[in-house]
Order: C-alpha cells, then sequence, then structure tokens
C-alpha cells in the first residue's frame, strides 16, 4: 500500500484544513479512507445502538496538485484510524507555505507524514521544513463493511437550513437551558427549535426556508415532522459553518432522527442524529 | 535596598517576571552593586533563570546597606506576577515604579506610580534566602547559534503545546528541532513533529561538531516569548548532551538575561520525578533526516563515529531508567540513593574546560566562577565548591560511593556569600523523590553539608 | 405560515396583560441587567415609573438595576407594584438568545406579563426570526430595606470608572476583605487588600483629575467583606462614572451610571454592610 500527496496552493490547503478541523469536533477518532477520487472520513457509530454518524466525502483533485494511491490488494483504497484533531494540528501552521506533502509511510509505526516546505521571510530561497508523522491504525480488509456509505433513511421532511450562523447564536444560548431541543419543520419551509423545561419554554421559529428537490418516490404525506436530539451534538454540526459550506439541508425522520448535510462543490459531509429517547 | 526605574521600562521588568514565573515557583530578588539580580530556579532544580537589571536601567539605584544578607529576599512568583498582569494597561498608565527591600520589616515593597496621580503598592511578605546564582561560562560551549526575534518562537509554534521535552540536533549545516518522546509506548500514539532549519537561518551559527541534546520546551518558549517582547537577539550555547544548555538575551546595557536548563543524558537515573514521568531514553527516529530516502527503518540508524557514547547506549534501549531531566544540581542528588552515577558522557572527552560549574572538574578553572571564595574544600562553609572529581560531600547518608562521573548536567549553581557571621545551613535542599525535607528549598549555597567535601 | 403565529396571538394587544413594555434594541436592557447577574435569582418589581430588578447576597449587599420607563418604546402598567421572583440566568439567556454581541442587527424585544403566577413573556426578534419565551414566575421573598439616605453621607466621591477597574478586576482573593479609607486628609481614598502574599493597596488623590467631585467630610475606614463587593466589577465595566459614597453607620453606596447603546442613562445601585468582624 502507497499513499502520496501534494498541495501547492495555499488556499487548498487552508481550506482542507477546516473540513478536516471540522470533523475534529465531532470525535477523537475516525476512519480515513483513501481511494483515487475522493477522500473520507468516517464514524460509525450506529454499531453503538442510536449512535450519530459522520459521513465526510471531500472530492480530491480540488485540493491536491498530484495524487498516488496504490491501495489494499485490488480495492485501490486504504483505511486507517485516525484523530482527526492531530492531523487538524499538523495543518494549521502553514501560512506562507510552498507546499505540503502527505504520505503514509512507517516510521515507529505506521504513520500519514506532514512536511510542509515553508520559504524563510527575506527571500534567501532557504526553507524550513516541518514535519509532522500522524500515528495511524491500518484497518484490515476484514473490518471493511463497518465504514460503508449509510444508506438515506426514509425521511419525512425535507429543507434547507436558515444561515448557519443564527441557528448557531439560538443554540448556543438555549443549551444553557436545557440538553435537549425539538426540532420541527414542514413542507411549507418553517423549522421551528423549541426547548421547555421547568422553568422556562422557548420556541424560535424560522420562516420563508427552501425545500430542496425532491425524487417522486419521497412520501410527503406528513405536513410536518418533529425529533427531539442532544443540543450539543447538533450544536457541533451547526459549528462547521467554518467549512464555507454553500447549502446546508435538514431531513427529519419523524421522532427518529435528523439527517443533515452540508455540500459544497467538493466536500460533503452527512450527520446522522438520533432522537433522544425521551419520555 | 531601594531603586526606581521610569514607567517604560515597566515592559521590560514585567516580561522578565512573567518568564521566571512560568520556570519556577520562587523569584529571588538580589540587590548587587552592578543593579538588581531577578531569579528563579524550578522545583527540580533542572532550569535556572536570571535577569540582572543595571543600575542604568533605574533612574535610582540605591543599596542602602553593607551586608548582602539584608539585599535579599525571596517571593511567591505568583504575587509578583499579579502585579504585573495587565501589562498593557500598566504601559499606558505608569509613570514611574520602585522596588524596595524592608528588610526589617519584612517586606518587599512594589510601587507604581501611574497617571492621574493614582498610586498602587504592593507590599509583599518574603522569606530570607541565600543567594541565588549559577556559574556559567558561555564561552567554553561548543556550539553557538545565534537566533533573532521571532525566528525560533515561531519555529516553536509548529509544535503542540502538550509537548514536553524538545531535542535540538546540530549539524554543521543545519539543526533539527524535534519533540522527544520518552517512552517507546508512545509511539503510535503521539504526533511527532520535526523542523529542520538551515544553518545560514541563523545569524551567528558556530556549530564545529553535530550535537544532540534535549531540554525542557516549556522553559524554551517561556524565554521565546520574552525574547518576542523586548525583540533582541538570543544566544543559544550548548554541548554535549547532559551539560546544560545556556540561553542568553542582552538588553542593550539595561539588562542582562541568562537562562541555564539542564539536558538530558542517556544514564541519568535521579530519580526527581517531577512533572515528567520517569522514562526510558528512546531515540527517535528521524528517519527523513538521517536517512532521507529511507522511510521503513524501525530501528535507529548507527551513530555516526564521532558520536559520544552516549548516544550509542541511547539505542541499548530499555532497560535503562531514565528520568525526565536531571536536575542542575546534581550535587544534591547524591543524597538520593537511587542516584546513578553512570559512565559520564565524557569519559571520552577531554574533560571540558567547559561551562558548567558543577563539572566534575577541579574547580580551579578560573573560567568557571566568577565567584571569589576558592573551592578549596576545607574552606568555609561559605564556598560553592563546583566540586572536584569527588564531590559531592560524602553527605551525612547516602552517598553514592560510585562518583566517577557526576552528571554534569548538575549546575549546582548556589555561590555562597561569605557572610560575616557564619550562614547557617539552615536550610537543605529539598529532596523531591525522596520528599523527607520539609523545609523549604532554599538554595542553599552555604549549605555544604553537600558540597563541601570532609571539612564538616 | 400556521405553525409561527399561533403564539404571537398572545402576545398582540391583548388587555388582560398587566404589563406590557417594547424595546427596539434589547441590549438597552441586557447591558444593564448583565451588571447584576451573579446570583441565579433575582426579584423583579414593576411599577409605573420602571423596572428594578434586585439581587441579595447574604443579607449584607444588595444591588439594584434601574431600568426606567422611559427607557422603553412602549410601556403599559395597569396595576400597583408588582413583585416577582425570577431566574436571573435564564432571563439573560432568553435576552440574548440571538447573540447578544453588539454590532449587528437590533434585536428588538416585547415583554408581557399576564398576571399574578404567570410566567413573563418575551418575544424576540431578529431579521424576521421571531423566539417566544414563557419564563417561570415565583413569589418573591422580602427584600431589605438598607436605610440608605443622602441625610447620613459623610463622605461621597465620584469618579471615573475607568481609573477603578484595575484596582476591581485584580483584587487579591485571598484577602477577606477590602478596606477601604474615605478622608478630606491624605491618601484621600484608598482601597487595600491584606491577602496571603501581602497588603495591595490603591491610592487615588483627591485633586486627580479621574476624581469628577470630592466631598469628605470625616476620616472613615471600613471593611467590606470580599466575596460581597467583587461582583460589582461587572457593574464598573460597564459603567462610565461611579459615586461612592459611605454613611454614618460605615455602610456603602456604589452608584454606577451606565451609557445604552442608545444614548439613555440607566443606573444600578450597590449597598452593602461593614464587615462587622474586627480583628482580633
Amino acid at each position: 500500500m502507497r499513499f502520496k500527496a501534494k498541495l501547492f496552493d495555499v488556499q487548498s490547503i487552508t481550506q482542507l484544513q477546516s473540513v478536516i478541523s471540522a470533523v475534529s469536533r465531532f470525535c477523537k477518532t475516525c476512519c480515513l479512507k483513501l481511494t483515487e477520487d475522493k477522500i473520507y472520513f468516517i464514524l460509525n457509530d450506529r454499531l453503538v445502538c442510536g449512535g450519530t454518524t459522520i459521513w465526510c466525502e471531500v472530492t480530491q483533485s480540488s485540493y491536491f496538485d498530484e495524487f498516488r494511491i496504490e491501495g489494499k490488494d485490488d480495492t485501490g483504497a486504504i483505511l486507517m484510524s485516525v484523530s482527526p484533531d492531530m492531523l487538524a494540528k499538523s495543518l494549521c501552521n502553514t501560512v506562507g507555505a510552498s507546499s505540503v506533502k502527505v504520505k503514509l509511510a512507517k516510521k515507529q509505526s505506521a504513520c500519514l507524514s506532514v512536511e510542509i516546505a515553508l520559504p524563510s521571510p527575506g527571500g534567501s530561497g532557504m526553507q524550513r521544513l516541518v514535519t509532522h508523522d500522524v500515528p495511524v491504525h491500518l484497518i484490515p480488509l476484514s473490518h471493511w463493511q463497518e465504514y460503508e456509505e449509510p444508506g438515506m433513511p426514509e425521511f419525512d421532511i425535507s429543507f434547507y437550513l436558515p444561515p448557519l450562523r443564527k441557528l448557531r447564536n439560538v443554540l448556543e444560548r438555549i443549551k444553557n437551558l436545557s440538553n435537549h431541543v425539538t426540532v420541527q419543520g414542514s413542507w411549507s419551509g418553517e423549522m421551528t427549535l423549541s426547548v421547555k423545561t421547568e422553568l422556562v419554554t422557548t420556541k424560535t421559529y424560522f420562516t420563508d426556508l427552501d425545500i430542496p428537490q425532491l425524487d417522486s418516490q419521497v412520501d410527503t404525506s406528513r405536513a410536518s415532522a418533529e425529533v427531539t436530539v442532544d443540543i450539543k451534538k447538533l450544536l457541533t454540526f451547526v459549528q462547521s459553518q467554518g467549512i464555507g459550506a454553500s447549502k446546508s439541508i435538514c431531513n427529519i425522520v419523524h421522532n427518529r432522527a435528523l439527517q443533515l448535510f452540508l455540500l459544497q462543490d467538493d466536500v460533503q459531509l452527512q450527520y446522522y442524529l438520533p432522537s433522544i429517547d425521551t419520555s | 535596598m531601594n531603586c526606581t526605574a521610569p514607567g517604560r521600562h515597566i515592559k521590560v521588568f514585567g516580561k522578565a517576571i512573567t518568564c521566571l514565573a512560568r520556570v519556577g515557583e520562587e523569584i529571588y530578588f538580589e540587590g548587587e552593586a552592578s543593579g538588581l539580580a531577578v531569579r528563579t530556579v524550578n522545583l527540580s532544580r533542572s532550569a535556572y533563570g536570571s535577569f540582572l537589571f543595571q543600575t542604568s536601567f533605574f533612574s535610582k539605584f540605591s543599596l542602602q546597606s553593607q551586608n548582602s544578607g539584608e539585599l535579599r529576599c525571596k517571593v511567591s512568583a505568583k504575587s509578583c506576577l499579579s502585579i504585573f498582569k495587565n501589562l498593557a494597561s500598566l504601559e499606558r498608565s505608569v509613570e514611574n515604579f520602585s522596588i524596595e527591600l524592608k528588610f526589617r520589616e519584612g517586606e518587599l515593597v512594589f510601587g507604581l506610580q501611574h497617571r492621574h496621580g493614582i498610586k498602587k503598592q504592593f507590599n509583599l511578605t518574603f522569606q530570607e534566602c541565600e543567594g541565588l546564582s549559577a556559574i556559567f561560562n558561555k564561552n567554553s560551549s561548543v556550539l553557538h547559534i545565534t537566533s533573532n526575534q521571532k525566528f525560533l518562537g515561531e519555529c516553536v509554534q509548529h509544535f503542540p503545546l502538550n509537548v514536553v521535552e524538545i531535542t535540538l540536533n546540530a549539524k554543521h549545516d543545519h539543526t533539527m528541532l524535534s519533540n522527544y518522546v520518552e517512552e517507546e509506548s508512545q509511539y503510535g500514539k503521539v504526533l511527532q513533529t520535526e523542523m529542520r532549519l538551515a544553518s545560514s537561518e541563523f545569524p551567528c551559527y558556530n556549530v564545529s561538531v553535530d550535537r544532540e541534546v534535549t531540554f525542557c520546551l516549556k522553559e524554551l518558549r517561556a524565554v521565546l516569548q520574552f525574547q518576542d517582547a523586548v525583540a533582541q537577539p538570543l544566544h543559544l550555547y550548548f554541548d554535549d548532551p547532559g551539560r546544560p544548555v545556556i540561553m542568553a538575551i542582552e538588553g542593550d546595557g539595561l539588562y542582562e538575561c541568562d537562562f541555564v536548563l539542564a539536558t538530558l543524558t542517556d544514564q541519568n537515573t535521579s530519580q526527581y520525578s517531577q512533572s515528567t514521568n520517569t522514562s526510558r531514553v528512546g531515540n527517535i527516529t528521524k528517519t527523513s533526516v538521517r536517512a532521507p530516502t529511507n522511510t521503513s527503518l524501525r530501528k535507529p540508524p548507527p551513530p555516526p563515529s564521532n558520536r559520544q557514547p552516549p548516544t550509542s547506549t541511547r539505542h541499548s534501549t530499555n532497560n535503562h531508567t531514565t528520568t525526565n531531566r536531571p536536575s542542575l544540581d546534581d550535587t544534591l542528588e547524591e543524597e538520593n540513593p537511587f542516584t546513578r552515577k553512570a559512565p559520564p558522557p565524557s569519559t571520552n572527552t577531554p574533560q571540558p574546560e567547559n561551562s558548567l560549574i558543577l563539572s566534575p572538574e577541579p574547580p580551579d578553572k578560573d573560567s568557571l566562577s566568577p565567584v571569589p571564595p576558592s573551592p578549596e574544600p576545607g574552606n568555609q562553609n561559605n564556598n560553592i565548591t563546583p566540586l572536584p572529581s569527588s564531590p559531592f560531600s560524602p553527605t551525612p547518608d547516602n552517598m553514592d560511593a560510585d562518583e566517577s562521573i557526576i552528571d554534569d548536567a548538575l549546575l549546582a549553581a548556589l555561590r555562597g556569600t561569605p557572610e560575616g557571621p557564619e550562614s547557617p545551613p539552615s536550610k537543605r535542599f529539598k529532596r523531591l523523590s525522596s520528599g523527607d525535607e520539609e523545609d523549604s528549598v532554599a538554595i542553599n549555597p552555604t549549605n555544604n553539608v553537600m558540597y563541601c567535601d570532609d571539612s564538616d | 405560515m400556521i405553525l409561527c403565529h399561533l403564539q404571537n396571538s398572545r402576545m398582540v394587544q391583548n388587555s388582560q396583560h398587566i404589563f406590557e413594555a417594547r424595546l427596539d434594541n434589547v441590549r438597552c436592557m441586557s447591558s444593564v441587567l448583565k451588571s447584576v447577574a451573579f446570583k441565579d435569582y433575582a426579584t423583579v418589581f414593576i411599577s409605573n415609573n420602571g423596572l428594578k430588578v434586585t439581587v441579595e447576597e447574604s443579607k449584607c449587599a444588595q444591588v439594584n438595576a434601574f431600568l426606567q420607563s422611559d427607557l422603553f418604546q412602549a410601556y403599559e402598567f395597569s396595576s400597583d407594584t408588582l413583585v416577582f421572583r425570577i431566574n436571573l440566568n435564564v432571563l439573560m439567556e432568553c435576552l440574548n438568545i440571538f447573540g447578544g454581541a453588539p454590532g449587528h442587527s437590533f434585536v428588538s424585544l416585547k415583554m408581557y406579563y399576564p398576571g399574578e403566577g404567570e410566567p413573563l413573556g418575551l418575544v424576540l426578534e431578529e431579521g424576521g426570526v421571531v423566539t417566544e419565551c414563557q419564563i417561570k414566575t415565583m413569589e418573591a421573598d422580602e427584600i431589605l430595606d438598607f436605610n440608605f439616605t443622602s441625610v447620613g453621607v459623610q463622605n461621597k466621591i465620584i469618579m471615573k470608572s475607568e481609573c477603578l477597574r484595575d484596582a476591581f478586576s485584580d483584587l487579591d482573593v485571598s484577602s477577606q476583605v477590602i478596606e477601604m479609607l474615605m478622608s478630606p486628609d491624605a491618601p484621600y481614598f484608598r482601597l487595600s487588600t491584606f491577602g496571603h502574599a501581602g497588603t495591595t493597596t490603591n491610592e487615588y488623590p483627591k485633586d486627580s483629575d479621574m476624581v469628577e467631585s470630592f466631598e469628605c467630610t470625616k476620616t472613615q475606614i471600613n471593611k467590606y467583606k470580599l466575596t460581597l463587593l467583587k461582583p460589582s466589577i461587572k457593574a464598573l465595566l460597564q459603567s462610565t462614572k461611579i459615586s461612592i459614597r459611605m454613611d454614618d453607620r460605615g455602610f456603602l453606596s456604589l452608584q454606577y451610571m451606565i451609557k445604552t447603546e442608545d444614548g439613555n442613562t440607566c443606573f444600578v445601585e450597590y449597598l452593602c454592610a461593614p464587615d462587622e468582624d474586627n480583628e482580633d
């Protein structure tokens, strides 16, 4: 198995770093899957009853100038478990970098070796080379089926989320009032966030939301649907706006789960958040 | 002792205090003829920092006493720090500030005169103490590099905050900085970072032999933060592993800053456990450096032939218990029954007329001690005796028989000040590992119980 | 639009509410209340003149924030004085629900109280997004009357808040008390703490240009529990000026002048009894 890639554009480096940084807020360890076209960050907690799932897909050619992979056997893929936080940290001091190279290496143990070339200021032509070896654990073929793309559950309502910044402000305040929030949406483009405790009830109304185009198979018989989820987990998703996503979509599976998508041209982040078993 | 300095100097002073407070828990203030010395040493005595503010730094400076015992004290670093907490606002509003040692009242008084007539005063209770100073000679270090403002500070930013120790590997045309991993079990779990810097990046790069030294990053960061604030070059002097690293900044004739940090030796087995745990000396294979093309090396490559023995023994692995870092004043350590003096790194090298005091060498090297008292062991308790090879006085107890080499990382510093009436060897060094001394830790130079040879 | 406005109708022109008020910029209210938000619960008084929010500590200190009725764009009150107890943390979170940071678009507030025992209702709006809150109210306990009158005042100083900020932010918490000296003679005004590490003093001369008015008739030195005075830093940070008064019993009154975003002036008052424990 071999993997070697290079980026030369600082803008891409920063963007990639913010994607990885967003993923790192969800989990301490996740599966990194490398294939010829895409890079995936996968967290599959569904094995644990009612766990959350994250599926993040990045089109590598939008970031890397060179990308070479020799996958495991004939699969064309390499899967490894890694700490996204360490990976994000290794990419965070890249201001002014002329190149970033990433490769799979074996030093004391398997690692992703990130090499950053920083030209010295003063134009002397000198370079400072920083190498970060991020430890990884290769995932054996036998476990790969745990990291398949999750199927789309049948949802009851789907809509585009309001600007994430607004959502974030509200969630940040109401998280101090309660641990759970009820998200309700309707086909008429309305969404509410409600919190109810002994001391207070609050309800926030977002209106005039767009509805994504659906294929005909979607069952639109329910006028509205709702689900109660953990506020902090929802907030983590909403804070990923740093990715610079152009669209974000919310699907509600009535009383079962929220499925959230952040979409950009070359990045797609899917987040599945199950309902809290209340009452 | 009473001195006053203009408000424009408060930033440097405050930054110096902040820097020292990051290293030690107590700050020593000592009035000397040349100025005010402000110093600290960390708990495990593996890092020593000193700022000497010359009389030119002050608008008024007077010692007011002939008795040097009345010219010094130590106070809690935290209380000092709280005085200079908000430097940005102090810079704007302080017109002048003063430091007065009121020996009889037991107070060290800081006075800050602000604009608008506002006056603040901090009366800190102090503890009496003996002088604290390290003796070292930069000129005898084998390697010297200078870094401009911000350069090293920027480099160090690439290392995550949780990195405890950093290894500096200087070769004739480049230097590598890498995080030091103590235990082999950590490989595969921690992020390993390495940085390669060309020698031409340093205004002065005087590296005649390859050397690799490992020392605490926390203290380096503290010094770099100070350097960044004052925008002066930083000089680094170092030598073999085990010998301390000296960092020096000169402040335009107004002050001098010196830091001495112990470095890891391979066989230092003293048990100070301090913040870091006992560890094995592993070797980080920087394969990308030494063997650039071979990325699958599992074993460290054999050391270059001109390397010091320590390096090779390093690879021998696992059975050595090594500690984080040796204390600078190893001398103290002989009290520690666990101290094992392993074959010194320097066996093969001619005993360097090297810097650090504590060297097992005969103290007659005048390069060593700026301090007057003769190193004669027979002397009064008041001398610092950079000990001769059989040093460290047979201390009361567990003097370790095998003395052949004391870790020269022991910088014991302590300059005894010959006082008129004898200085009671009042305070013993606290032995962190055995923990039996409850007393406060005066770095007691005159406690020659340790130093002195059999004269007691 | 069904979901949305069902609730709103409660609010609109409901003549059953004994109290209704409207504010175009909620920060005018939240910035003032921030100064007193150091305890979980507060007592709210509503009258024709405006709102008063009171927080007490250990029966020795009391803080009052005054939001006069002309601060509001609309203020209707049809009852005798109303008093209730409310969770202040919750109230602050609700007032700041759209973020609370100044500089962005305005958040408008409608506040209403249907009647005794009912929750306090808030409706906040920013750019088309509406949040409704119902906060539980409870019966209020008696609050202290410090009986602090201008007649008893022996020493009074008015000064700019900024010069006291350092002194209050850096209070040595290892000191049990703050000692306050006010005197017609030097050092005029002095704050001191006595902590583990030593003594800290701050002196302000009467002719300092930070002092706007100095009327001290008698030397007074009193100590106040540090834990009681420390929270006053919040009010100090929001305010532009502070008036410090000490009466003949040694009681302290600190009055803070706070300017709101729309140029109105509000007041917060801190009352504190002296610490009776004398050194032994």
